[in-house]
């Protein structure tokens, strides 16, 4: 009787000859005869070939001659948003991990050295090709940061549960319709619980079925979030210990008394995407161009890497500017007391 | 180099993380103490000039700021103006959190004027 499990389709795209030869022999072996393998060298091959040929799986160089691998991955990802897609590098850096999971890769992973590097790859890509999202996911997104996890969530405009847990505390993250609407954690709730998981110096994190949690905690857009949340990790974990673990979290007057004065979110080119009491976006979108500008000359000068962010102190009140490759947040939070 | 500015470039020595320090004045003319042989004098006089301009395109916007914070992957710049146009910056690793010993730096520059 013949085998009735489904072979896996599995596209590689790579310049070298010999590396496809390899991952075919050796996948192959590893797979038992589970995975039928095809090797291209070339986006437009892929591409070609995927018009009569569907793949479970593409596994991409991401340095490629002619169409960069992040160009082609983008461009595959518009095409076949369902379709799993994994990019490998000989030179992993953080900006093209970011980029390539941005643009739709589920992992970013660096090219095999040796028997032990094919197996684990080997076991990442199986584990991927037999994840069923009704399932949840466990433990292949090993590249992958928590706030990675958010934003690739809410740029997919996702529902989902996040669950988050290290060996002392469990709680969870509610993503609806790619907002962040509620966390738990303990008896904290909504923004405290948020920076308390986002804090969590190690632990692990499961992306389940998303279910209503009944309740909303949380409001305003998710990159202030985000950005709000590391801000408050930095400052706490800077600050000394003063008797409490880091494990412990942030300590329990994380919050300060602001609100949201201002908020702008723009793509790349400088298309307002999002706004909230904004009185010149034009103005703050070339802010926010000349800023980058600026930082592109600085990160250059100093050796300093990708930029992050700037936070503006201002007397009563900061705001934050963060660009990156797609889009630029700008966020002025004021303080409602004054400050001690 | 006046004398306050001297001590102020040696008690950023002791920044969490201190990788240089320096002071662009009001006439463009920068001075810069380098705390880390990867960061050069040339580097820092470049990224005084770019904060600097930074800085302005900041307070032009009408943001008044008494602080300013880039953060990268592997570094931090904090960044403060005075009144006469100088303005004083502190470079440190990513991981270092440098703000309240700025804060201190800041005082003593602004006492330097």
């Amino acid at each position: 009787m013949n085998n009735p499990k489904k072979q896996h389709q599995v596209l590689f795209v790579d310049d070298e000859p010999d590396f496809l030869r390899l991952v075919t022999e050796t996948f192959g072996l590893l797979s038992g005869g589970g995975w039928q393998i095809h090797g291209v060298t070339s986006a437009d091959a892929a591409l070609e070939r995927l018009k009569y040929q569907p793949a479970d799986l593409v596994v991409v160089d991401i340095n490629m001659p002619m169409l960069d691998g992040v160009q082609f991955l983008r461009i595959l990802h518009r095409r076949y948003p369902d379709l799993k897609k994994v990019t490998l590098t000989a030179f992993a850096t953080e900006d093209k991990r970011t980029e390539c999971l941005a643009n739709g890769a589920e992992l970013f992973i660096e090219k095999p050295r040796g028997t032990d590097g094919f197996k684990s790859i080997f076991v990442m890509l199986e584990e991927l090709l037999t994840w069923a999202p009704q399932a949840g996911f466990q433990g292949v997104l090993r590249q992958v940061g928590l706030e990675d996890v958010i934003q690739m969530e809410c740029l997919g405009r996702n529902s989902s549960i996040l669950e988050v847990h290290d060996q002392q505390m469990r709680g969870s993250i509610f993503i609806e319709d790619g907002s962040i609407t509620h966390a738990v954690l303990g008896e904290d709730t909504g923004e405290k619980a948020f920076h308390k998981l986002l804090a969590l110096p190690s632990g692990q994190f499961q992306l389940q079925p998303f279910k209503s949690p009944g309740v909303r905690t949380i409001e305003g857009p998710w990159e202030f979030l985000l950005i709000e949340a590391a801000r408050v990790r930095d400052e706490n974990a800077a600050r000394p210990a003063a008797g409490k673990t880091a494990a412990a979290g942030p300590e329990e007057n994380i919050t300060p008394e602001v609100a949201v004065g201002e908020t702008l979110v723009c793509s790349a080119k400088g298309e307002p995407l999002y706004q909230w009491q904004c009185a010149d976006a034009v103005a703050r979108v070339a802010l926010m161009q000349n800023l980058a500008q600026q930082a592109a000359l600085l990160a250059s000068a100093l050796a300093f890497g990708k930029f992050e962010r700037l936070e503006i102190l201002q007397p009563a009140g900061r705001a934050l500017v963060q660009t990156a490759s797609d889009r630029m947040v700008f966020v002025r939070v004021v303080n409602l007391a004054p400050a001690a | 180099m006046s004398e306050a500015l001297a001590h102020l470039f040696d008690d950023c020595a002791a920044a969490p993380g201190a990788l240089g320090c320096g002071v662009r004045l009001g006439n463009r003319t920068c001075l810069v103490r380098s705390h880390d042989r990867n960061c050069t004098d040339e580097a820092l006089e470049k990224s005084l000039h770019h904060l600097a301009d930074a800085a302005g395109l900041v307070a032009g916007h009408g943001l008044a700021a008494r602080r300013l914070a880039w953060t990268f992957a592997s570094g931090k710049a904090l960044v403060t103006t005075r009144a006469d146009g100088a303005l004083f910056v502190l470079l440190t690793r990513a991981d270092a959190d440098a703000g309240e010993f700025f804060d201190r730096m800041t005082s003593k520059f602004l006492a330097a004027a």
